[in-house]
C-alpha cells in the first residue's frame, strides 16, 4: 500500500448540515471523483424532484433509499490523499436513527471532521440536547478519537458574513470543550460544501479568514504509533456473502500485523482458519497492520461462526471474551437514576449489545478517582462509578490498559447515550 | 395505531393467588385426602352440592378410620360453605380442602381440617373434583399465565431480530444477520449492478425473515399483534413489499421508529410501545419503578426504598404505593417476653 502514513477519518453531525456534500464535493475539487460523475449525479438528482442538490453528496449516499430521502444511512468509504498522508474517508449518517451506523464508524477512526451549520436555526438544533452535533462529539471523545476539525459549513447561505462564522463557531467551541477537547487543539474552519470554498481552494469570498483550507488542516493530523507489535485483534465491521467469492468479513485491524496464509481464530466462536487474502480499497496486499481498513478471505471458517462484533486474532494469543467485567463509567445523560439491574446497549468497537448492569461497587470522584460511597443504590447524571457489567451474550472486549483500542465502551438507552466507561477488568472470562 | 385492550387483572390478587398456589402446592396429605374443587362459571350451586354429598356417601366406604373421618369432614366443611353462597360467583369458585398437621408437625391424630377459597382471576371453564394425597393447582397456575401475546420484529437492512411480549415478560427470541452488502462493497462494480445485487440479496433476506415470523408468530407463539420497528425505512420496504403472509400483515398494530434492530432492537420498541401497551403488566411494572426512581431523584421525599424506611411509612399509613419484587419472602416474627409481657417483632426472610 501506499508509503504514506494511513489515516481514518470519520465525518460527522446533525443531520442535513452538509457532510456528504462537504466530501463529496471536497473529493470532486482533489480528483477522486471527476466532474462527468457529478453531472450524472445531478442529472439524476433533477428527477428526485429536489433539483439537483444532492449532486455532491451522492458520491456518498449510493444506495437507492438513500437517494430517494436525500439522507446518508450507511457508513461510506472513499479514499484520498493529501501531500502528507493516505486516508480512509468516512462518511458517517446524521439522522439519529442509523447513530449505530456512525458509532462503528468513529470506533474506526483516527480523527474526525464535526460538520456544524452556520445557518443559525440549524447550528441551534445540532448543539441543543438530543441534537446529533452534541452526541457525536460525545461519542467521538468517549470512543478514543483525539484529533478533531470543525467545519462551519453552508457559509455561503449566511453570504459568507463574518459575523455568522463566529456566532456558530461561538457555540461550537462551548459544545467541543463541554465534552472534553482542548480548543487549542481544534481548527474551526469556514466552509461552504456546495460552493465549494475552503475545501481543497482557499476560499476568495470569506478574505476575514486567514487560516487553513480543510486540506491543509488535515495535514496538520499527527499519527499516534502503530500498536504492530501487539498481538492481532480484528473487530469485525461487517461480513458480506459474495457470490461466487464467499464470506468477505470487513473491519479495521485495531493491533498486530495480519499476513495472508496466516492461522486465525474468531472469537466469541472459536472457529479456527487460515487467511486465504487481503484487501484494501479493492486491491490486494499481502499484509496488513494496525490502523488499516480491509477485507479480506478466509478459510475454514463458516459464515455462522463470524459476524458483526467478533473479534479476530491469532490462536496463541486469542481475542478476551468476557461474560462480565469491572469497569469505570461516568453517567452523562439519564432522566431520572440508574440502579443494578439497568440494561442499555453497550457499544464497544464494533459490537453491540444489550449489557446490564448488574453491580455498583462503588461511586467515585472523576477527577481522583477516590471512593466516595460503598455499593450505591442509585447512580445519577454527573456520578461515576465501578461497577459490574453482563452483556446478555458473551462479548470480545478487553482491559483498557492492554488495549485501549477496545476496551472503551458508550452505554445507550432510549435514543440517547447514558454513559461512557473503559473496562478495568474481566472478571468472568467465556471459552468456546 | 390502535391500543391493544387487554382485560386488566389485579395484580395484588394475582401476587396473592400465586403464593397461596405456591404454598398449597408443597401441602401433601397423610393419605389419599386432599380435595380439590374446581366450580366453572355459570354451573348451578345445588349441582356442586349433591355431587359432593354422594362423594361423602362413598368416602364411607374408605377403610382407613383417620383417612375416612379426614375425607367426609373435609367434604362436610366444603359443602357447608357453598350452602353459605347464594349463587355461584361470577368467575366461577376453586376450593381446596383438606386436613393437614398443625405447623411444625404433630402426631397422627393432630391435623386440622382446613379450607382455602380462590376466585380465579378468569373465568373458570372446567369443573374438576379429586379427593388425592396433593392439591390439584395446575388449572389456576395456567390461569394465571398470560396468553395475550405481542409479537416484535426488530428489523434493518443488516440485522433482523424477533422478540415476544407476553404479561410480565419481554423476551428475545432470536436474531440473524442479512449478509447483505452495505456500501464498502460497491468497488468497481458499476453502480447499476451494484444497485441490482444488492436489491436481489434484501429480498432473500426479507423472505427469509417473513418465514420466520411467520413460524414464530403463527405456529409456535400464535400472536395477537405484531410491533414492527427499526431504522429508517427497510421496514417499511418489507411490509409494503409484502413478504408477510396475509394473516401476519393484517396484525400489524404499529410501525417503529427505532435506532437498532435485532436483538437490541426488541428491547428498544417495547420502550416506546409503552402507549399501545399501557394495560401489559410489564408496561405497568415499568412505569411504576420509572416513577418511583423519579421520586428518589428529585429528593421529592415522596420515594423510598429499602425494608425499614418503607415499613416506617407503613405504620405512618403514608403508603400510596408499595412495590415489592416476586421473589421477597420476608416473615414478621413476634417475641413476647413471658416475664415482663414485652412484645418485640423483627422480619425475617
Ligand atoms: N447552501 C448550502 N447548502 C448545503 C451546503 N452543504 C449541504 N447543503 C445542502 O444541505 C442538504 C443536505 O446535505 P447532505 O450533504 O446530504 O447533508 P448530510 O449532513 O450528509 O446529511 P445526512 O447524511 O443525512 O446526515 C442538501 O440539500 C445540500 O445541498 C452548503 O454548503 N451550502
Ligand atoms: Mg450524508
Amino acid at each position: 500500500m501506499a508509503v504514506k502514513p494511513h489515516l481514518n477519518l470519520i465525518v460527522t453531525g446533525h443531520i442535513d448540515n452538509g457532510k456528504s456534500t462537504t466530501m463529496g464535493h471536497f473529493l470532486m475539487d482533489l480528483g477522486v471523483v471527476d466532474d462527468r460523475t457529478i453531472a450524472a449525479h445531478a442529472a439524476e438528482s433533477e428527477k428526485t424532484g429536489k433539483g439537483d442538490t444532492f449532486k455532491y453528496a451522492w458520491v456518498m449516499d449510493n444506495i437507492k433509499d438513500e437517494r430517494e430521502r436525500g439522507i446518508t444511512i450507511d457508513l461510506a468509504f472513499q479514499k484520498f490523499e493529501t501531500p502528507k498522508y493516505f486516508f480512509t474517508l468516512i462518511d458517517a449518517p446524521g439522522h439519529r436513527d442509523f447513530i449505530k451506523n456512525m458509532i462503528t464508524g468513529a470506533s474506526e477512526a483516527d480523527a474526525a471532521i464535526l460538520v456544524l451549520s452556520a445557518k443559525e436555526g440549524e447550528t441551534d438544533t445540532a448543539i441543543a440536547a438530543g441534537g446529533q452535533a452534541r452526541e457525536h462529539a460525545f461519542l467521538l471523545k468517549t470512543l478514543g478519537v483525539g484529533q478533531i476539525i470543525v467545519a462551519i459549513n453552508k457559509m455561503d447561505a449566511v453570504e459568507y458574513k463574518e459575523a455568522a462564522y463566529k456566532a456558530a463557531k461561538e457555540k461550537g467551541e462551548k459544545l467541543v470543550r463541554s465534552v472534553g477537547y482542548k480548543l487549542e487543539n481544534v481548527p474551526f474552519i469556514p466552509v461552504s460544501g456546495w460552493k465549494g470554498d475552503n475545501l481543497v481552494k482557499k476560499s476568495e469570498n470569506m478574505p476575514w479568514y486567514t487560516g487553513k483550507t480543510l486540506i491543509q488542516a488535515f495535514d496538520d493530523f499527527t499519527v499516534a504509533e502503530k500498536p504492530i507489535g501487539k498481538p492481532l485483534r480484528v473487530p469485525i465491521q461487517d461480513v458480506y456473502t459474495i457470490t461466487g467469492v464467499g464470506t468477505v468479513p470487513v473491519g479495521r485491524v485495531e493491533t498486530g500485523i495480519m499476513k495472508a496464509g496466516q492461522k486465525i481464530i474468531v472469537m466469541p466462536s472459536g472457529a479456527l482458519g487460515e487467511i486465504k487474502s487481503i484487501e484494501t480499497h479493492h486491491t490486494e496486499m499481502p499484509t496488513a497492520e494496525a490502523g488499516d481498513n480491509i477485507g479480506f478471505n478466509l478459510r475454514g471458517i463458516e459464515k455462522k461462526d463470524i459476524k458483526r462484533g467478533d473479534v479476530l486474532g491469532t490462536p496463541d494469543a486469542p481475542p478476551k471474551v468476557a461474560k462480565e467485567f469491572k469497569a469505570q463509567i461516568i453517567v452523562i445523560h439519564h432522566p431520572t437514576a440508574i440502579a443494578p439491574g439497568y440494561t442499555p446497549v453497550m457499544h464497544c468497537h464494533t459490537s453491540q449489545v444489550a449489557a446490564t448492569v448488574t453491580e455498583f461497587l462503588q461511586r467515585i470522584n472523576p477527577a481522583t478517582g477516590a471512593v466516595e460511597e460503598e455499593n450505591p443504590k442509585f447512580l445519577k447524571v454527573g456520578d461515576a462509578a465501578i461497577v459490574k457489567i453482563r452483556p446478555v451474550r458473551p462479548t470480545c472486549i478487553e482491559t483498557f490498559q492492554e488495549f485501549p483500542e477496545m476496551g472503551r465502551f458508550a452505554l445507550r438507552d432510549m435514543g440517547a447515550t447514558i454513559a461512557a466507561g473503559i473496562v478495568k477488568e474481566i472478571t468472568e472470562e467465556y471459552k468456546p | 395505531m390502535e391500543k391493544i385492550n387487554i382485560e386488566k387483572v389485579d395484580s395484588v390478587k394475582l401476587y396473592k393467588i400465586r403464593k397461596m398456589l405456591e404454598e398449597l402446592s408443597q401441602k401433601s396429605g397423610r393419605g389419599t385426602e386432599l380435595i380439590s374443587v374446581y366450580i366453572p362459571k355459570g354451573k348451578q350451586l345445588h349441582e356442586i352440592i349433591s355431587t359432593l354429598q354422594q362423594e361423602q356417601g362413598t368416602a364411607d366406604n374408605i377403610k382407613s378410620d383417620l383417612t375416612r373421618s379426614h375425607v367426609v369432614d373435609s367434604l362436610g366443611k366444603v359443602i357447608q360453605r357453598l350452602k353459605l353462597l347464594k349463587k355461584t360467583p361470577d368467575r366461577g369458585l376453586v376450593m381446596f380442602c383438606g386436613a393437614l398437621p398443625p405447623e411444625g408437625g404433630g402426631p397422627l391424630g393432630s391435623e386440622m381440617v382446613k379450607v382455602w377459597e380462590i376466585d380465579p382471576p378468569k373465568d373458570l371453564k372446567q369443573y374438576l373434583y379429586r379427593c388425592d394425597d396433593h392439591f390439584h393447582v395446575d388449572i389456576l397456575k395456567d390461569m394465571l399465565k398470560d396468553d395475550n401475546l405481542i409479537g416484535f420484529l426488530a428489523i434493518d437492512a443488516k440485522d433482523a431480530g424477533w422478540g415476544l411480549l407476553h404479561g410480565d415478560k419481554i423476551e428475545v427470541l432470536s436474531q440473524t444477520g442479512s449478509g447483505v452488502a452495505g456500501k464498502h462493497r460497491q468497488g468497481g462494480q458499476s453502480a447499476k449492478r451494484f444497485q441490482k445485487l444488492r436489491e436481489m440479496e434484501l429480498s432473500y433476506f426479507y423472505n427469509r425473515v417473513a418465514g420466520t415470523t411467520r413460524e414464530y408468530f403463527i405456529d409456535i407463539y400464535p400472536v395477537k399483534g405484531l410491533i414492527i420497528s427499526g431504522p429508517g425505512p427497510t421496514k417499511e420496504d418489507f411490509i409494503n413489499g409484502n413478504y408477510l403472509e396475509y394473516r401476519l400483515q393484517n396484525m400489524i398494530i404499529n410501525t417503529l421508529d427505532c435506532g437498532y434492530s435485532g436483538a437490541e432492537g426488541i428491547r428498544e420498541a417495547f420502550a416506546k410501545s409503552a402507549e399501545l401497551l399501557s394495560d401489559f403488566r410489564m408496561v405497568e411494572e415499568k412505569k411504576l419503578i420509572e416513577d418511583l426512581f423519579r421520586e428518589i431523584n428529585s429528593h421529592s421525599g415522596l420515594g423510598v426504598y429499602g425494608l425499614q424506611d418503607v415499613i416506617e411509612l407503613l405504620k405512618n399509613n403514608v403508603v400510596k404505593t408499595l412495590i415489592i419484587t416476586d421473589d421477597t419472602n420476608l416473615n414478621r416474627v413476634e417475641g413476647k417476653c413471658r416475664r415482663c409481657q414485652n412484645i418485640q417483632e423483627i422480619i425475617v426472610e
